[in-house]
């Protein structure tokens, strides 16, 4: 089965993604109260989800 | 082995695409009249033309026999490697693309010397020429080992010849509206290629399997346990084990494609706003590289349901299974398609590389150092002139390439070298305040030497690698790139506190921390993004008086519009917006930015004549108005 690489792909991946989220929505960075940057940081985190769902029902199915 | 599969319908074709593909660049072109237009299309283009045109530069020349390999011998697991880019997203969407797109740099070493100093610059223009160049010939020739199998009537010098001659005069008189077009339609046709591909081998399968099975069961059973699953094992196969692929291509090519790629930058410059641009890339990232990563390696998973049920003749490798599967499954006509497909996965990585070669060699080269204070004119007919200088260099590079093999392996050498240095210096410059021009020259110079003496000495990675239980040599060049970040990286901030940063006022708008600036100085005033008002149709007029505004980073013209409708756009003075024929279809080829000026009749827009001819805007017809700052 996949679970371990799934877990190395979003265990690693998925900190690189939460610090560089982090680092790039500080204060003086993107805004939270600009439509477009909210709209990319709920773009970025559904995509983030929706990989890892995907990656999730592949692996099922594939079992 | 060769292969004699070309039909005279297949040339028929092969050279109709090659037509059309001139004429489609030649007819997108025509307008290109500054070096604005030539580089970056006037930055003008719609997210999904920016998407498409983005796919053909991921799926290289080699990337439907390299990924079908893949996909025969590991199944559905070669996907990874374009799955995995989602976690670069926050970086690219929220750092780096605002960054270069309201800063307004032209490439990658004028960011350099804005954000660090000039001597950084020259090392950077160097690194990336040669790279650059050097990558031309080798597509080129790639193109040509690829291509010559199949129809051996002509060399692999006479191919790369052949390509080269319709990708340099489309790219050197077309500039970048050229080549996003023709990427477009690249694109398309690479992405229909694998599904047709995919479609008919199903056929295929259904056919030569019991009546009982349909084409899509015979696929799924017909794979192994193990060529169904989303990753290879962790460390095993050797030659392809997921952590390896992990760190070698999310922190290694993906890195360097987001982060460092002149063609890359260059067609996101190309859209109207950097809400277009980020809505492009969640697009590519999310939708556009799942259907390549499918379209590329499909031929390799059919080819082993093929195998499975006995119906592969015994010739068949890795190695030739694309071209084998798509002789069982084709008819003359679809493989001359298939066959365009592939040039044009070719076509669409060199013409961008062409166009970028030619933006370092004039803005970071010509302009600043050989003829400094001439007319864009010049630099435009300079830009063409580059623009064939640099198809001309890539070519001659292809015999150097038949003939030596160490100069092609040497060049992958440096790719190498250069590659994690660069990485290192563009995400602390967009990261880290304190990151300095000496800290970044210091990186670039011994981050490169670490990486030559990794090559000479592999075993300085063996320790990495054993941390994941691969064996010593198996596995080190899969975790070269993670090293090499390592060791840059180490550098980079012992320089850091070692070299004085840069003051923080020199800084606004290069790193991170200073978007609010970055947004001001690029248009020049307190940007209006607090609200996102309504996309509205206006009657377009024309007026002859010449009314502008130099208050940004450029000239835009005054845009009249009155209050009733600047209050649906949640517009004010001053404000910029952008104008575009109302038919979406067109991408933005026909539109304009302009600066909001209050007054005039509801429904109508007014600007001046000489600025809608630029935007080929058709006046007395509706144009569609929003906001974009």
């Amino acid at each position: 089965m996949n679970w371990v690489q799934l877990a190395y792909q979003y265990g690693i991946g998925g900190a690189f993604f939460l610090i560089t989220l982090f680092l790039c929505t500080r204060p003086g960075t993107a805004d939270w109260n600009t439509p477009s940057d909210r709209r990319s940081i709920v773009w970025l985190i559904a995509g983030l989800v929706g990989y890892f769902i995907m990656h999730v029902i592949w692996i099922l199915l594939a079992s | 082995m060769q292969f004699q599969h070309g039909t005279p319908l297949d040339y028929i074709v092969l050279i109709g695409y090659f037509v059309a593909i001139l004429g489609f660049g030649s007819y997108f072109g025509r307008h290109t009249k500054s070096t604005k237009e030539f580089f970056f299309s006037g930055q003008r283009f719609s997210w999904w033309l920016i998407s498409l045109s983005c796919v053909s530069m991921v799926v290289g020349s080699y990337s439907f026999i390299k990924y079908s390999a893949v996909g025969f011998s590991y199944g559905l697991s070669s996907t990874q490697s374009y799955l995995n880019d989602w976690f670069l997203a926050p970086l690219f969407i929220l750092g780096w693309l605002p960054i270069i797109y309201f800063s307004r740099v032209t490439s990658i070493p004028e960011y350099f010397e804005r954000r660090f100093d000039r001597p950084t610059r020259i090392m950077a223009v160097i690194f990336i020429l040669i790279y650059m160049i050097g990558s031309i010939g080798i597509n080129l020739y790639t193109m040509g080992v690829a291509l010559y199998p199949i129809i051996p009537n002509f060399s692999v010098f006479q191919w790369a010849v052949i390509i080269a001659a319709v990708t340099g005069v489309y790219c050197a008189f077309g500039g970048q509206t050229a080549v996003i077009m023709t990427d477009v339609v690249q694109s398309v046709m690479l992405l229909l290629a694998g599904f047709v591909l995919i479609f008919l081998g199903l056929h295929f399968l259904g056919n030569t399997t019991p009546p009982e099975m349909s084409g899509w069961t015979s696929f799924w059973q017909g794979l192994p346990q193990t060529h169904k699953l989303p990753f290879s094992g962790l460390v095993e196969p050797a030659e392809f084990p997921m952590a390896g692929i992990f760190w070698q291509d999310l922190f290694g090519s993906s890195m360097l494609f987001y982060f460092a790629n002149q063609g890359l930058i260059m067609r996101y410059l190309a859209t109207k706003s950097v809400a277009e641009g980020r809505r492009s890339i969640v697009f590519t990232i999310i939708v556009l590289m799942p259907m390549a990563a499918v379209s590329v390696a499909g031929a390799g998973w059919v080819g082993k349901c093929m195998e499975t049920f006995g119906a592969l003749p015994d010739e068949a490798t890795a190695k030739n299974i694309f071209i084998h599967v798509t002789e069982m499954v084709t008819v003359p006509g679809v493989f001359g398609f298939i066959l365009a497909a592939l040039v044009a996965a070719l076509m669409s990585t060199i013409d961008a590389l062409i166009n970028a070669v030619a933006a370092i060699a004039i803005n970071d080269v010509y302009r600043p150092f050989v003829a400094k204070g001439r007319s864009d004119r010049h630099y435009l007919r300079m830009a063409q002139w580059f623009s064939l200088g640099a198809t001309f260099l890539g070519l001659l590079m292809v015999p150097v390439y038949m003939q030596f093999s160490s100069i092609y392996q040497a060049h992958a050498a440096f790719t190498a070298a250069i590659s994690p240095p660069i990485i290192c210096c563009v995400i602390l410059g967009i990261l880290w305040k304190r990151f300095s021009g000496k800290a970044a020259f210091h990186t670039l110079l011994l981050g490169g030497g670490v990486t030559i003496a990794s090559l000479i000495w592999p075993q300085m990675i063996e320790p990495l690698a054993a941390t994941h239980g691969m064996d010593p040599g198996a596995g080190i060049d899969y975790f070269r790139a993670f090293f090499l970040l390592i060791c840059c990286a180490a550098i980079a901030v012992a320089a850091s506190f070692y070299f004085t940063p840069k003051p923080e006022s020199e800084l606004q708008g290069l790193w991170v921390g200073s978007m609010a600036a970055a947004k001001r100085m690029f248009k020049g005033r307190e940007p209006n993004d607090a609200e996102t008002g309504e996309k509205i149709r206006l009657e377009l007029v024309s007026i002859a008086e010449r009314r502008e505004d130099a208050t940004g980073a450029v000239v835009t013209p005054f845009a009249e519009i009155s209050a009733k409708d600047a209050e649906r756009l949640k517009g004010r003075e001053g404000d910029l917006i952008y104008l575009a024929d109302q038919r979406w279809y067109l991408g933005g080829l026909r539109s304009l930015h302009a600066t909001l000026t209050i007054g005039g009749e509801e429904g109508k827009v007014r600007v001046s004549a000489e600025f809608i001819e630029s935007g080929r805007l058709r006046v007395g017809e509706p144009v569609v108005v929003e906001k974009i700052l």
